[in-house]
């Protein structure tokens, strides 16, 4: 009778398992609210922070600079002229003069550029298979092409030809003889790069070797063009994101092990450090504005979003933060908490991996697994179950609410 | 006694077996003659960009055939027993009825393990001609979860199959539905690398759980 009690008990597990993967997927999928996050902006008129985010369901904004002052959408876009430029040259708005400098469609279009980095991003928070293709950065044409041939980093830069599915040796020997002459240690640590052909032109990889140094390859008319770029003392490389912008100034972004972020200029290759204060890569989505006036970095988690304005050279000028609407509990969030005590997380928009996390719903839980409990001894009565035989349901009922209490109904001990 | 049990499982199971072997082949041989068609077709470099940085999957179809072979061995191993009551016939058998309910699924289990096994390795050789090792590796491990499927699938049809009562075999077929769903739907390559010991883990519980539908049938049946 034992090996019976001990499978239905296994069977119960997977039931909680199964319905802790599942029921709260379909309660969001019913309750879901659309909200969208907020959109952050400093203005470079009034010199303060905007914001404009949506507080409700159909199309219900609110938008108010950081003193709380409403405005209405044309002035909201007004006040932040360089991210809506093509709608102030159809309201005849330009040229602008702001500070007295003048600043024409051109002038705007030249120096503005807005870069992402979130933490799906991150080289480690996705999968890549590290083969990549090294463009030929001179291609002689209008357009990038893709190479015939793509290279992996193992104990050598190995080149492989895509046809053949064979080792290019001529390839391999020429560029790891570059690399070792600059003395670049074996095998890399990261390789970061943009692949794709529609970007205006090519930067090749940033690759960190096992010293924990960084390299700059290129493929120029076939021959290895590597730049070995000196970084300050203590920065670990975690990741690198390469935008090849038309505007060169930053050639990318660069994530520390500690989780601050640098970038990195045209500027012989020097490190910039962004001023955030709360930052956490894993989680929040950074977004960098860059128009002629300021530079503004905005970062955000699921509840709250943070700004730092600066200047040119990217001194901070000004900072705000504020909880944001998505961030607030709603009703459904709160009958959530009380319905599941818990829930098996397995997609995060943060990772290209999957998970299998049990994640506690909120502290409402023991309202619901204090409701279920009685339930549960009814049932027992009803059927006619024995407390002493089957005092370990309501064990499971205690500590696993709705899920216990379903699947120890669902399946029933044994007479 | 498990050589005997061994080879009654095997007679019951054998040409659904060669079936479902023959059906993981042709699987992996349309999946040869694709990769092949499609580097006759298309340039070579942008096969490799769409694999490698866009994250196109040309085996995605091996995800339901080891399913379905799950789903047929374990059918085929234990409905006919319930059909006329011949599993009463075997619970006689001078050997234990759980032993002889945990011999049974393990051998079902191990039938489709040696097809999951295959399929990993032909897989494994295919990709490995088109593309380099990381390529074929990555496949592998993309696959693993969708082969583990297969084995649950199993393990939930001879649950099913096993349970009298109609309304408890839905039951197991929604539990072990819910884990093969879960063990398939990951869309991107690699996805389940740091995740999959632990539904794996999990999932073993099913080994156990037999008994219980065996248990059922022998206080009812019998």
């Amino acid at each position: 009778m034992m090996l019976p009690k001990l499978s239905r008990y296994a069977l119960i597990i997977l039931a909680i398992v199964v319905m802790s993967l599942y029921l709260p997927n379909l309660y969001n999928k019913i309750f879901d609210k659309k909200t969208g996050k907020t959109q952050l902006f400093f203005s470079p008129v009034i010199k303060k922070f905007m914001f404009r985010e949506m507080v409700g369901e159909g199309h219900r904004f609110v938008t108010q600079d950081e003193n709380g002052k409403t405005y209405d959408r044309q002035s909201f876009e007004t006040l932040i002229p360089f991210v809506y430029y093509k709608n102030m040259e159809l309201w005849g708005k330009l040229p602008l003069t702001i500070d007295g400098h003048v600043f024409d469609k051109q002038t705007i279009k030249k120096n503005r550029q807005v870069f992402e980095f979130k933490p799906r991003m991150i080289a480690d928070r996705t999968p890549r298979i590290q083969v990549f293709p090294l463009f030929e950065s001179k291609p002689g044409v209008t357009r990038l092409r893709f190479p015939k041939d793509a290279f992996r980093m193992t104990d050598r830069m190995e080149f492989i030809n895509v046809d053949t599915n064979i080792v290019d040796e001529k390839m391999t020997g020429q560029f790891t003889q570059a690399l070792k002459q600059a003395k670049f240690l074996f095998p890399a640590k990261l390789v970061a790069g943009k692949v794709s052909i529609l970007k205006p032109f090519d930067e090749g990889f940033f690759i960190v070797d096992a010293g924990g140094d960084l390299f700059q390859i290129k493929r120029a008319k076939g021959q290895p063009v590597i730049v070995k770029i000196t970084i300050p003392a203590g920065i670990n490389i975690r990741s690198i994101k390469i935008p090849e912008n038309k505007k060169k100034e930053i050639y990318g972004i660069l994530l520390s092990q500690k989780g601050n972020l640098y970038l990195i200029s045209y500027n012989k290759y020097r490190l910039i450090k962004m001023p955030l204060i709360n930052y956490d890569p894993d989680t929040m989505d950074f977004k960098l504005l860059i128009n002629p006036l300021y530079r503004t970095a905005v970062y955000s988690s699921n509840q709250t979003i943070y700004s730092v304005a600066m200047d040119n050279l990217y001194r901070p000028i000004a900072q705000y933060h504020r909880v944001m609407f998505t961030g607030k509990k709603t009703m459904a969030d709160r009958v959530f908490e009380v319905i599941f005590p818990f829930y098996i997380k397995t997609m995060d928009k943060t990772s290209g991996y999957l998970q299998f996390n049990t994640v506690g719903s909120g502290r409402l839980f023991f309202i619901g697994n204090a409701f279920s409990l009685p339930f549960a001894v009814l049932i027992m009565r009803t059927r006619k179950f024995e407390f002493k035989k089957n005092w370990f349901d309501l064990t499971v009922v205690i500590f696993t609410g709705l899920y216990g209490l379903i699947a120890t109904i669902i399946i029933n001990p044994e007479p | 006694m498990f050589l005997s049990i061994l080879y009654k499982e095997w007679l019951k199971i054998r040409i659904y077996w060669v079936i479902a072997l023959m059906l993981n082949l042709f699987v992996i041989g349309w999946l040869f003659l694709g990769l092949r068609h499609l580097f006759i077709i298309e340039h070579a470099e942008m096969i490799w960009y769409q694999i490698f940085e866009i994250g196109t999957l040309h085996y995605t179809h091996v995800k339901y055939f080891l399913i379905i072979t799950g789903m047929i061995i374990g059918a085929a191993q234990f409905i006919p027993e319930m059909i006329g009551h011949r599993f009463r016939l075997s619970l006689h058998l001078p050997i234990g009825p759980n032993v002889l309910v945990l011999w049974s699924a393990l051998i079902g289990f191990i039938s489709v393990g040696v097809l999951a096994v295959l399929d990993a390795v032909l897989l494994y050789a295919v990709i490995g001609i088109y593309f380099p090792h990381e390529a074929a590796q990555s496949a592998f491990l993309t696959v693993l979860p969708w082969l583990w499927a297969g084995l649950i699938a199993y393990m939930g049809t001879a649950l099913t199959a096993m349970e009298p009562q109609l309304s408890r075999k839905l039951v197991y077929l929604a539990i072990a539905g819910g884990f093969v769903w879960f063990f398939c739907s990951g869309h991107d390559y690699e996805s389940y690398n740091r995740v999959l010991w632990k539904p794996v883990l999990v999932s073993l519980l099913f080994i156990p759980a037999v008994f219980l539908p065996a248990f059922r049938y022998r206080n009812r049946s019998l």
